[in-house]
């Protein structure tokens, strides 16, 4: 899922405009972890919920050295803009993995990403921000469901915007982003062509306050429009084939209103934050009932609530800080599903109203023991789940377990080591040890129950 | 380098112990057959994905205007694609004007040429070339950004006779009907961006990023650069082989 690369996104965002953070407050991290920041899908936002245990082929570990790096350059940028105009940005991303699940095979993924980007200074108050991004995700384990492992997708990001400190404590942020996503579900498909390609565009408002000295404030608004130019619902088209052939084109497209909030304490250490969503689609109706299309138009609603705290353990030998991190997102829909058993059969139907509504908790650890060298060592044990309000699992051959509720839980244990090299140079290695379980045993199409291994080695360069 | 070396060490080591496992032998010999698929499937992308490695992007040393350089692997060893690049800068970095270097190159397969003189069943022909544009930034003194554009573009014509093909079945015969009479070509307007990062004086490590707008096709490059020798691994994630390692050659003045 490209929601990785989006959240990459918003740390350069914030790398290049946290040079100008207002007075009295620190480098506001509060939007880069969220996938607030950039635009997305439905199914970006559904899947995008366990993002803190999303493990893929990067796992856990890289994540808290990417924050690093980000922080880094932003604090670079600060410094570097009192003697330029300009402050550029670059970073460079690879890995490679091999994931070992306990079902399907074995295999390899690689993930590449590269960002260049930078910031002109227009004189005290003003500022110039833009910033290209291009990555790929390749096969992997996902956290929680909805995925095939081979899945892949390619993105191209492109975002610019203007800073204005209009006093020495209000810093007001305006941007537009651009993201095409090219995807590939299945070795069936060409990059291009893929039936969830989908682009954005997007604008954003964001307004950050320093009136209390140590507790910067924050908070946005922002839009985007998302569209799906080849999807399509394959069923509707097959019974409508005799009028036309696309018929229900469009079916995925949306617009996106998104509110956010955010708070920092303690000098930086503790940050809590707050977004809500909502989701208003452009053509797709709701269906009401077994071979049923209603006239409502689709709506989702999002909203998520999450804190973090960043704890220095000890000094004596290198130094060990601990980030826990949780959140809690919560979704509901007034869409609702028709599961079929034989395609286009209606007596195999089952209909089941709020199919897509849930609760999803997260919580994350990490802990990193980092040494003068530049060397340090990660281990972060992550949980989450993704709790179904209404939608009961299924049994092994696809009927549904009335009067039971989905769950899923994902556990993943991350230890990473990771090296300096050279300058702006990390070297990562790592083993992700990932358990998912599942009371839905329906896994036909889908992998719901497994426990998978993953070793990898990444390179980062940032600047 | 010897960290390069420990960490192939490390991952031989890894891959041969899970090796150990009989499991784990089915499995790679799956993915084995999984690749031999995609070469037989879309033959064209194997051999550009060969092409490319004899490619060079990197910015040429601030102190240096020209480059002559060749590929050896995977290029001559084992393909005996002959491969000569050339490189030039045309502006040094100035007054926060970026470095400009220009690039061209190109190869012509050795063996399809000798081979197709002496076998009557054997008929090949099979080159590459390329040119380019870039710049470079200097960020720090231990760091370039560089960004550019490339024409690529190769082209295969291939005719075997193979004895006895119709006593095959399966893989293997998708494989050699995929040879036996091959006329695939692709040409590739790459756009690129990447950073030089200084080890030492003479020795530079350059990360680069290739995107392809003709067919959607990503590349990732690490170089270990040196004076004569430059080092590195190609990466092609949809590449029917991904990992490729690179060993090239060249004199720079």
């Amino acid at each position: 899922m490209s929601f990785d690369s989006m959240t990459r996104s918003g740390l350069v965002f914030v790398a290049l405009v946290a040079g100008e953070a207002v007075s009295g407050a620190p480098p506001s991290p509060a939007p880069a972890a969220e996938p607030a920041v950039a635009a997305g899908t439905a199914a970006k936002v559904e899947t995008a919920v366990p993002s803190g245990t999303a493990m893929s082929v990067p796992a856990a570990a890289v994540s808290p050295s990417e924050v690093a790096s980000a922080e880094a350059a932003a604090a670079a940028a600060g410094e570097e803009e009192k003697e330029s105009a300009l402050v550029p940005f670059y970073s460079f991303h690879f890995t490679e993995g091999m994931s070992i699940p306990s079902i399907g095979g074995l295999f390899f993924g690689n993930n590449v990403g590269t960002t260049i980007g930078g910031k002109y200074g227009l004189g005290p108050e003003h500022a110039l921000f833009g910033a290209y991004e291009l990555s790929y995700q390749g096969p992997g384990m996902r956290a929680q469901e909805g995925h095939e492992f081979q899945e892949r997708a390619i993105d191209h990001s492109v975002s610019g915007g203007h800073s204005w400190k209009i006093s020495p404590s209000l810093l007001l942020s305006s941007r537009v982003q651009y993201l095409h996503e090219f995807r590939r579900t299945g070795a069936n498909e060409q990059f291009g062509n893929g039936l969830y390609d989908f682009w954005s565009l997007g604008l954003a408002e964001r307004v950050d306050l320093g009136l209390v000295p140590g507790i910067p404030l924050g908070g946005g608004l922002s839009y985007a429009y998302v569209r799906f130019p080849n999807y399509t619902d394959l069923l509707a088209e097959f019974q409508s084939a005799s009028l036309t052939s696309e018929l229900s084109g469009g079916a995925q497209d949306f617009h996106r209103f998104r509110a956010e909030g955010d708070a920092g304490f303690s000098q930086g250490q503790g940050r809590a934050w707050f977004q809500v969503s909502m989701l208003d689609y452009i053509n797709a109706k709701v269906v009401s009932g077994i071979g049923t299309a209603g006239t409502t138009k689709q709506q989702d609603f999002l909203a998520g609530i999450g804190g973090s705290w960043k704890q220095v353990l000890s000094k004596s030998s290198g130094v060990i800080t601990a980030e826990p991190a949780l959140r809690v997102d919560y979704k509901t829909s007034n869409q609702n599903f028709v599961r079929y058993r034989i395609f286009g059969d209606p007596s195999s139907a089952s209909f089941i109203q709020g199919n897509y509504d849930y609760v999803a908790p997260s919580l994350e650890v990490p802990v990193r023991w980092s040494f003068e060298t530049g060397q340090a060592l990660v281990f972060s044990p992550a949980y989450s789940m993704m709790a179904y309000t209404k939608r009961p699992p299924r049994d092994p051959v696809n009927n549904y377990i009335t009067g039971k509720r989905q769950m899923n839980q994902t556990v993943a244990l991350t230890l990473g080591y990771v090296a300096r090299l050279y300058a702006y140079t990390n070297w990562t290695f790592g083993y992700t040890l990932q358990i998912q379980q599942s009371n839905n045993k329906f896994e036909r199409f889908l992998p719901y129950n497994y426990t998978g291994h993953v070793v990898y080695t990444a390179l980062d360069i940032t600047y | 380098m010897r960290r390069v070396a420990s960490v192939l060490a490390l991952c031989a080591a890894l891959l041969a112990a899970a090796g150990a496992s009989a499991d784990i032998r089915d499995e790679f010999i799956r993915i084995g057959e999984s690749v031999a698929t995609k070469v037989a499937v879309d033959p064209a992308d194997f051999l550009y994905d060969i092409h490319l490695a004899s490619e060079d992007r990197t910015p040429l040393p601030i102190d240096k205007d020209w480059q002559i350089g060749t590929n050896i692997f995977p290029g001559i060893i084992p393909f005996t694609e002959v491969s000569l690049g050339v490189k030039s800068k045309v502006k040094g970095e100035h007054g926060g004007w970026p470095q400009i270097d220009l690039n061209a190159g190109g190869w012509d397969s050795i063996a399809s040429s000798v081979v197709g003189n002496y076998v009557e069943d054997f008929k090949g022909n099979l080159w590459g070339l390329r040119a380019g544009v870039s710049g470079s930034v200097s960020l720090d003194p231990r760091l370039r950004l560089f960004a550019g554009y490339e024409f690529s573009q190769m082209r295969v014509d291939v005719n075997i006779k193979f004895k006895d093909m119709n006593t095959k079945t399966g893989l293997e015969l998708r494989v050699l009907q995929a040879l036996s009479n091959l006329h695939v070509g692709k040409t590739e307007h790459f756009v690129f961006t990447g950073a030089e990062v200084l080890r030492t004086a003479r020795k530079r490590i350059v990360a680069e990023v290739g995107y392809g707008v003709v067919h959607n096709k990503l590349l990732a490059r690490l170089t270990w650069a040196s004076r004569s020798f430059d080092t590195g691994f190609a990466f092609y994630p949809e590449g029917a082989w991904v990992l490729w390692p690179i060993w090239n050659f060249q004199v720079r003045f």
